[in-house]
């Protein structure tokens, strides 16, 4: 039994100026994956979208043994992760395989394993 | 909850603001320090009903809500006393019920604290293993302060029926040891989903009863938005909260629209648009391009997320032939994809019958399944615009053979005419 992190990168800015079409399409397509993962058997331990990355807060070492906190997100790009997967599955090969499917559909996805 | 002590407000409505505000809070705080739901309903019951007799000879109390939590929770201490005392038990336990309901003292708790509490009640209220029915009507009841009486003309039962109906569910939670507690993260999405199965059911009730003469129940239907609004506000940005609400928002916007000033039916092509409240509209649009809603959803999130498209794409039409019925029926194909049942499949019979006319209509219609007067109905209104006035009249004839909902049986009546 191993454990997978799927990431979601998206742009997140145009999310909301998106044509209605291309919101169902994700809400088909997530709902499809849902439907993948329990015929294949894939445990979906638990799933969410994250908050907007501008709500993040980033910290770092200052190193004189302070923290530095800053608002936004860790690294500055287009793309920020918008949610994620954690999922349980002893079938790598079809979770890759329903993971694949998901992202033709139109997602961006980072399959991500837990190192063992 | 804080009464303008010099112009008094007549006392029924004070004690009614602060049953609508506070009775969760005040369920939740005492739940919290007793454990004891089976307990807390009644008390806080006999605390509204003192209030009913003493505000009026006592004056307003200050803090109305402290006032109902302290006699609550003596009632509660009376009740625990005299079951130790059955019990032939030392009350240690009453002992210990009152040290910690000194301790907390009387509404001091924390803002979060008491957040926390509500949502934990309003979880256990919504606990699967209540059945669906039987969670709504206790979380109307203890989570929002809705009377036995109202809940029971929501799901169209007596009051005695009701009342005996939510006393099992609290025994049941007090029986089966159901935790007042927040579920882990993992199981947390879970609960809520129930929880919003839950408040859809009475929303629906309110809208679709199957007997009896009154079509719509609005204002209860509207406390059904008070749950999850509750929950939203406990639990911001909840997927399956953010789209749920939204679907309401829309359906319930047109509530004043569909009934006549004689009480018939106005069906939506009919409907004045004026009449439709347009700020529930804005909340719900808006509610549908939520962050909340990019990522990765549930199955029920995007059940209820489409659904709410579809209502949307009615509520923004200026008028009824500019409805977008292709892109509506697209938005059905969605919806049986994600696997809505077979009222889905009618309703989009009926939208592909106004996007491509009745006779693409009646071969989308062939393939549903769903049981009642509905299918008979829709297939008499395509054979009568098809011009088959004979075979018309026999489908409404079935239609209101099968039909058991008062009102929408004079419509239906009148079509055969």
């Amino acid at each position: 039994m191993s454990r997978y992190l799927l990431l979601l990168p998206a742009p997140e800015a145009e999310w909301a100026d998106l044509p209605p079409e291309e919101h169902e399409k994700g809400h088909r397509s997530h709902g499809q994956f849902h439907r993948d993962l329990a015929a294949g058997g894939h445990r979906l331990i638990v799933s969410n979208p994250l908050e907007p990355s501008a709500q993040a807060t980033s910290m770092r070492p200052d190193g004189q043994g302070n923290a530095v906190v800053t608002d936004g997100p860790f690294t500055e790009s287009a793309e920020q992760i918008a949610g994620f997967y954690f999922i349980e599955s002893d079938d790598e090969p079809g979770l890759r395989a329903i993971t694949e499917q998901f992202a033709a559909r139109g997602e961006h996805i980072e399959f991500r394993k837990l190192a063992e | 909850m804080t009464p303008d002590r010099m112009t008094p407000r007549p006392y029924a409505a004070a004690l009614q603001d602060v049953v609508r505000d506070d009775w969760g809070r005040l369920a939740a705080v005492l739940t919290g320090q007793f454990r004891r739901l089976d307990l807390v309903e009644d008390a806080l019951g006999d605390a509204a009903e003192a209030a009913a007799r003493r505000w009026p000879s006592d004056g307003l109390p200050e803090r109305p809500a402290a006032w109902l939590l302290t006699v609550a929770r003596r009632r509660i201490l009376d009740q625990l006393r005299a079951e130790a005392m059955a019990a032939r038990r030392h009350p240690l336990l009453v002992t210990d019920a009152e040290h910690r309901a000194e301790r907390s003292g009387v509404m001091a708790d924390p803002g979060d604290l008491i957040d926390d509490d509500r949502l934990r009640l309003v979880l256990l209220c919504t606990h699967p293993a209540l059945g669906t029915e039987g969670a709504a009507a206790l979380a109307l009841r203890l989570v929002l302060g809705v009377s036995t009486h109202d809940i029971a003309r929501l799901f169209l039962v007596s009051e005695p029926t009701m009342a005996a109906r939510i006393t099992r569910a609290k025994k049941k939670i007090v029986a089966c040891g159901l935790p007042f507690g927040i579920p882990s993260a993992t199981a947390l999405p879970e609960r809520l989903e129930a929880m919003a199965a839950t408040a859809y059911l009475a929303f629906t009730a309110g809208y679709a009863p199957a007997s009896g003469d009154a079509l719509l129940r609005a204002d209860l239907s509207g406390e059904a938005i008070r749950l999850v609004r509750v929950g939203l506000s406990l639990r911001p940005n909840e997927p399956v909260l953010v789209a749920l609400l939204a679907l309401m928002l829309l359906q319930h916007s047109r509530r004043d629209a569909r009934l006549d000033a004689a009480g018939d039916l106005v069906l939506l092509p009919d409907q004045d648009r004026t009449r439709w409240h347009a700020t529930e509209i804005d909340e719900a649009v808006a509610l549908l391009t939520s962050p909340a809603l990019r990522g990765p959803i549930t199955q029920q999130t995007a059940l209820y997320a489409v659904q709410a498209r579809i209502a949307a794409e009615h509520a923004l039409a200026p008028t009824s032939p500019a409805t977008r019925w292709t892109r509506i029926v697209a938005l059905y194909d969605v919806l049986l994809d994600l696997g809505a049942g077979p009222s889905a499949a009618l309703a989009r019979a009926v939208a592909v019958a106004e996007a491509a006319g009745p006779a693409a209509g009646l071969a989308a219609l062939a393939t549903v399944t769903l049981p009642g007067h509905r299918p008979h109905a829709a297939r008499g209104e395509f054979l009568a615009r098809l011009g088959d006035h004979q075979g018309a009249r026999a489908a409404y004839e079935e239609a209101v053979a099968l039909c058991d909902n008062d009102v929408e049986r004079r419509h239906l009546r009148a079509r055969v005419r």
